[in-house]
Order: structure tokens, then C-alpha cells, then sequence
């Protein structure tokens, strides 16, 4: 559980690492006033980086488990855990329906 | 067919006028300049900040609050893990005590 967090904080390290980086590749793979050799590198050089650079290999997962799927970004909670801590009453103006 | 050629070509030299003088950018055939992805915020450091680090998950924990706070705190958890060794130390299946674990008994022994 705990591994998959640590992943993906690695992988969104690696993003913060080169996010100026691959912005400017971007621009300049994306810009056709540019030279088409120059713009053929660039689009090489943001494929050569590593995988986890890319800010869609990160995964908002449950803080308390690491469960990927059925997330609640609001409390970073996965839906068991915000049930167990909504029932509990941790969680401010969360409250069970009923009517 | 030559007058509506020499027009069209005098709407694009308004334009290109226009946009001199407004400060607009003239770009007549569309020609994609890469600009939005420099319009685009930069979203690693916010993006770093999503899991707590270790010492405010502590803070999360009863245990480790109260002990900051100098005072004890109601902890359910707490209570459970000394009921959990409390029954085990009913039936014998205790921590040892220093000198009485496996290891030790073997190191006895060997003398």
C-alpha cells in the first residue's frame, strides 16, 4: 500500500524536476514557425525523458491506504476510509443521509 | 474577378493595420505559435504538496498529539492495543522479559 505512494511521490518529484524543461520542448515542438528539424528534436528530447516525468503518470491516491481508484479528491480519502472517518464524525459537515 | 482580388487584398492590409495599431497580433493563416503552453500555469510544486509528510501524519495520531500536549488524550485506539495485550498476557502469550526470550535461553545454553 504504502510502496504505491511512494511511487507515485517519486514520479511527481521527477515532475516538479523538469516541469521548465519539458515546457519549453513543448513550445517548441508545438511552435510551426520553427524550423521543422528543430521542432522533430525537441518532440525526441520529450520522449527521451523518463516516463514518470510526465504529470499524467500521477495518481491522486488515498492518503490513509494508497487505494488508486474511488478517491474522494476533496478529502484525498478513498471511499472506505472516508466512510469509517464520516461515520466517526472526523470529517467536519459530513453527515450520514436520511430522510 | 480582379476588383474582388485587390479588395481582399485590402482587408488583409486593414487588418494588418488594425492590429498594428491595437497591438493585436496579425496572423492571417492561422499559423499555430506553441503559445498556450506558455499560457499554462506551473503545477509540480502544488502537485508535490498532496501527501502529508511524515511529521504531520503523526499529528494525525492520538498518541503522538497528546504526547506534545502534555496531557492525555481520549485515544479508542490506545485502549484497544492494551486490551489486545492485556488478554494476551492472560494466556501466557506475553513479551518476555529481558534475558528470558528464545535467543537468550540459546545463548544459555551453548555455555
Amino acid at each position: 500500500m504504502r510502496g504505491r505512494i511512494l511511487r507515485d511521490i517519486r514520479a511527481r518529484r521527477a515532475v516538479s524536476k523538469n516541469e521548465l524543461q519539458r515546457t519549453i520542448w513543448r513550445y517548441m515542438s508545438r511552435n510551426t514557425t520553427l524550423e521543422p528539424q528543430v521542432r522533430m528534436q525537441a518532440q525526441l528530447a520529450l520522449s527521451r525523458l523518463p516516463r514518470e516525468a510526465c504529470p499524467t503518470a500521477i495518481k491522486n491516491r488515498c492518503i490513509a491506504t494508497g487505494r488508486g481508484r474511488g478517491v474522494f479528491n476533496k478529502w484525498k480519502l478513498c471511499r472506505f476510509q472516508f466512510r469509517i472517518r464520516a461515520l466517526n464524525g472526523e470529517l467536519p459537515g459530513v453527515d450520514k443521509a436520511s430522510w | 474577378m480582379a476588383a474582388a482580388a485587390s479588395q481582399a487584398a485590402r482587408k488583409l492590409k486593414v487588418a494588418e493595420l488594425s492590429a498594428k495599431i491595437f497591438g493585436n497580433l496579425f496572423n492571417p493563416t492561422g499559423a499555430r505559435s506553441g503559445n498556450y503552453v506558455l499560457r499554462q500555469n506551473f503545477r509540480g510544486e502544488h502537485m508535490l504538496r498532496y501527501y502529508l509528510s511524515q511529521r504531520e501524519m503523526n499529528l494525525m495520531k492520538t498518541s503522538r498529539l497528546s504526547r506534545l500536549m502534555g496531557e492525555k488524550l481520549y485515544d479508542p485506539d490506545e485502549i484497544d492495543r492494551l486490551n489486545v495485550i492485556e488478554r494476551r498476557k492472560a494466556r501466557g502469550k506475553g513479551t518476555p522479559k529481558k534475558g528470558e526470550g528464545r535467543r537468550a535461553l540459546l545463548a544459555k545454553k551453548k555455555r
